[in-house]
């Protein structure tokens, strides 16, 4: 059997240098002339995998057998010469060549040491032709659109005889137009015998265009699946998973004076001509905690950099209680309006990583009269602040004078939540508060996000972990292409199984009654 | 006192031993070019503490370069790389140059008006690449390294249709009145109250660097960029701040040493003492003390490289080579990297 695969990968695993596992031995053959989907959650391990593939990381153990040879590649180098081509979802192009100019790039055709270009374009155009691109060789890539970009790479891969492609999150980036001719000229190179590997987390596309599907979740090889033998259901709850039961019901009071804490106000935004945020409306109260749900990349992402000032939505407007902040810079937001947010991404965004905890806990509201005076730092208060927060979060550290990357991914959120909470917020909004920590900690995280809301806070909570979404909010949303969906208000009844159909827009509510809803609910 | 955290003991390991293998190197150069090497070498690392005055040369030098790598060192901590001290250290000595050929009140108060006004016309050219990369995002780099050239031009020009003494041949301004010039502390050196001027200035950036919301702002900018934005602190301000607190020591730097060695203005180059800044600036890692160690070491070794050279048959140049490895060894930062390894050898890597 495995010598019918063309390329194979056994029990490939993959431990990188600051201790994160990736991959955990993960083993999949792909056979000549297939569709082969990979899918899973954002951080599970799908793109460490195609990238070692690709030669641009090396595995930790494990090999990659080519045609029945055992590879080693060192770099993507290696790999485009046996005929492993990648498609990155950011696109390898240089904007000011012509298309040609791209394609022919690091492999140009010479004739005395001098490009012969005569050669390559006669080459390329008749790539071109065999796959009906409908591209002009001279044209200067910065000219085209998204869609035609990514033709372009994929002929260049084409041009260097690349047999495998592997496409990651191709879709991303179209309209649903050239998604469509997308999987026409897929079908054609499978056709002519080439592999494709298709990387996503849609799984309508997946199902749509694959021959097979390979499911992974936290760096293992769940399965893998005909594509004709399993529904979308079925593929998102492996991919999702059996997850850990969480259960706050307890611990929640019941609040009396809620007030109106968010409105969101027909807003649009637009990024390249793709709209993200289609004329969206929102309104949460104090005392409540708003769970927000999708598949990543329907527009949640979108929803925070507009609400917190980092993107200017077009159209619309968001105030937080009585107060306009469409048009705030960050720190207004925080101060002014009392918002505090935990960033989904803590390394990049979360923290200052060869600073002190002490450093980083009080980095959101350092400017405040309790901790600091006009000018001066005043470390005493800022010792004894971040002292007690240390405490109270149970952040495990030597002392808060520790550099923040020496601790573990589960502590640093901590330090996060910490500090957020710390902030004193009227309106906090996290971003997959416990992605990537220990259990303990995701419930402790958890516990003090209900403690907010206990004390007549609101809080948004973006989680792609349904169950903790189920279990910590009081009421839903589901996101899906830029809108909400649906709106739910009583999670008593409502299941994962019935989110996923919103999540994946076989189903939605219509407009008009989750707009009733949320008004009803709120007056 | 506080304890030193782990990263500042790995980090003064690694410079101390930066500077053990770059004196063995040398010494490897001198047995394979000298006839007698281990006189030069001994002439290198010790002739600077045989006679004060060769001490005061050391201090001296010292000065210029402490002012050109604080200036540097407060860029690149907060993550700009601007590297403009060049064309501020010629402009302001230009400033300085005007001022310091008037007369103007006694003595203190004529020092402290060219150096004050040589200063902020410093700060105000910083600014340029300063705004424009907080508006614009135009890299600080292209923008600065651009401005020395230009500034030299219109710094010359002035030189040598307004200022040029015609009474000497050669380029060079009247001569500064006695005034301007600032006193001695060791008598036939160099070594003047611009020495103290340093000192006092390196312990405010010192305290602004580590006791003020600005030190702190600073701080958090020069490592993480988004962590800062996200924090609400403002790039635009601060870039500002920054450029304006570093042309302004680099235009004091430059004034105090026109003042301390110089009778008149006589360059007719750029003086490089702005990129000597960056280098002493990488070598203290961007700290305020670290560049006071870093200026006062490399000035140890070039005046011991100048004494070396008037008493040996080795040139003067030979310094670079110990320079060039100085920077490697320092900026590679292989020794830290290997220190960790151990580390994590020992204990275990710690996993998520």
């Amino acid at each position: 059997m495995s010598n019918s695969y063309i390329l194979e990968l056994r029990d490939i695993k993959k431990v990188y240098d600051n201790g994160v596992v990736a991959n955990k031995g993960i083993s999949i053959g792909f056979r000549e002339g297939e569709i082969h989907a990979i899918v899973g959650e954002n951080g599970a391990g799908k793109s460490t995998l195609m990238k070692i593939i690709f030669g641009l990381e090396k595995p930790t153990q494990g090999a990659i057998y080519y045609k029945g040879k055992e590879m080693n590649f060192t770099s993507p180098l290696d790999s485009i010469a046996v005929g492993i081509g990648m498609v990155h979802q950011h696109f390898m192009l240089v904007p000011s060549f012509t298309v040609l100019q791209n394609i022919v790039l690091g492999d140009e055709p010479t004739k005395f040491s001098f490009i012969n270009s005569k050669a390559s374009k006669k080459k390329a155009e008749e790539l071109a032709k065999q796959y009906n691109f409908q591209l002009s060789m001279d044209e200067k890539v910065s000219d085209l659109s998204v869609g035609m970009k990514q033709k372009v790479e994929i002929l260049k891969l084409l041009y260097k005889g690349a047999k495998v492609l592997i496409l990651d999150e191709p879709t991303a980036v179209l309209t649903p137009q050239e998604t469509e001719q997308l999987f026409v000229e897929l079908k054609k190179f499978k056709e002519n015998g080439h592999t494709i590997i298709f990387i996503s987390h849609k799984l309508g596309e997946v199902k749509q265009i694959s021959d097979r599907i390979s499911v992974i979740r936290k760096g293992e090889l769940i399965s893998t699946h005909n594509t004709r033998d399993v529904d979308t259901e079925t593929i998102s709850e492996l991919m999702i998973g059996r997850k850990v039961e969480y259960e706050y019901s307890g611990i929640k009071q019941e609040i009396k004076s809620k007030k109106v804490a968010l409105t969101i106000d027909n807003i649009t935004y637009t990024q390249n001509g793709i709209p993200l945020l289609k004329d969206l409306s929102l309104k949460t109260k104090t005392g409540e905690i708003l769970g927000v749900v999708g598949v990543e990349g329907n527009g949640q992402s979108e929803l925070v950099d507009v609400l917190f000032g980092y993107k200017r939505a077009e159209k619309g407007r968001i105030l937080i209680q009585d107060m306009e902040i469409s048009n705030f810079r960050i720190k207004e937001i925080r101060e002014r309006a009392k918002v505090a947010y935990i960033p989904e991404d803590r390394m990049r965004q979360g923290i200052a990583a060869s600073a002190s905890i002490k450093e980083n806990i009080i980095a959101s509201y350092y400017d405040r009269e309790e901790l600091n005076h006009k000018f001066m730092m005043n470390h005493k208060a800022i010792t004894k602040v971040s002292d007690q927060l240390v405490k109270d979060f149970n952040v495990l550290c030597q002392s808060s004078d520790t550099e923040i990357q020496s601790l573990s991914g589960g502590n640093i959120q901590k330090v996060v939540v910490a500090r957020e909470y710390n902030a004193n917020p009227e309106f906090l909004i996290a971003e997959q508060p416990t992605r990537g920590v220990d259990i303990g900690s995701a419930r402790f995280i958890h516990e003090k996000l209900i403690e907010l809301r206990n004390k007549n806070k609101s809080i948004l909570l973006f989680s792609a972990d349904l169950g903790e979404a189920l279990a910590v909010s009081d009421k839903i949303i589901v996101m899906y292409s830029g809108e909400i969906v649906a709106y739910f208000d009583n999670l008593a009844d409502l299941t994962e199984k019935e989110l996923g159909f919103y999540m994946l827009g076989v189903k939605r509510q219509s407009p008009e009654e989750i707009r009733r809803l949320m008004d009803e609910k709120i007056n | 006192m506080k304890r030193l955290t782990s990263q500042t003991k790995n980090e003064v390991i690694q410079i101390l031993s930066a500077v053990v293998i770059a004196l063995l190197v040398t010494l490897l150069v001198l047995f394979a070019t000298s006839e007698e090497p281990l006189y030069a070498f001994t002439r290198l690392i010790t002739a600077p503490m045989t006679k004060l005055r060769y001490f005061g040369n050391v201090l001296e030098l010292m000065v210029p370069l402490a002012f050109a790598g604080l200036s540097a060192s407060l860029l690149f901590r907060s993550g700009l790389f601007n590297m403009g001290g060049e064309g501020i250290f010629y402009m302001s000595g230009i400033v300085a140059t005007v001022l310091a050929t008037r007369p103007m009140g006694g003595s203190i108060v004529h020092s402290a008006i060219v150096i004050l006004a040589a200063s902020v016309v410093g700060g105000c050219i910083a600014c340029i690449s300063g705004f424009f990369k907080a508006k614009y995002n135009a890299s600080e780099l292209v923008t600065s390294l651009m401005l020395n050239t230009i500034l030299f031009g219109i710094g010359f020009y002035i030189l040598k249709t307004r200022l040029k003494d015609m009474a000497v041949t050669g380029v060079a301004s009247k001569e500064f009145l006695d005034t301007a010039k600032l006193t001695q502390i060791i008598p036939k050196t160099g070594v003047t109250t611009g020495f103290i001027i340093l000192i006092i200035v390196t312990a405010i950036i010192w305290f602004i660097s580590n006791k003020t919301k600005l030190g702190y702002t600073i701080k958090i900018t020069g490592i993480n960029k988004d962590f800062a934005k996200y924090s609400g602190m403002s790039f635009f301000a601060l870039t500002i701040i920054v450029h304006f607190m570093s042309g302004f020591i680099a235009g004091m730097g430059s004034s105090i040493h026109l003042l301390s060695m110089y009778d008149r203005f006589t360059w007719s180059s750029l003086p490089g003492y702005g990129f000597d800044g960056c280098l002493v600036a990488m070598l203290g890692k961007n700290r305020p003390l670290g560049a006071i160690v870093a200026a006062f070491g490399l000035s140890y070794l070039r005046t011991g490289s100048n004494i070396m050279a008037r008493s040996t048959d080795i040139p003067v140049e030979m310094v670079a080579i110990v320079e060039m490895i100085l920077v490697l060894l320092i900026t590679a930062d292989f020794i830290i990297n290997y220190l960790k390894r151990k580390k994590a050898m020992a204990g275990g890597i710690v996993n998520e």
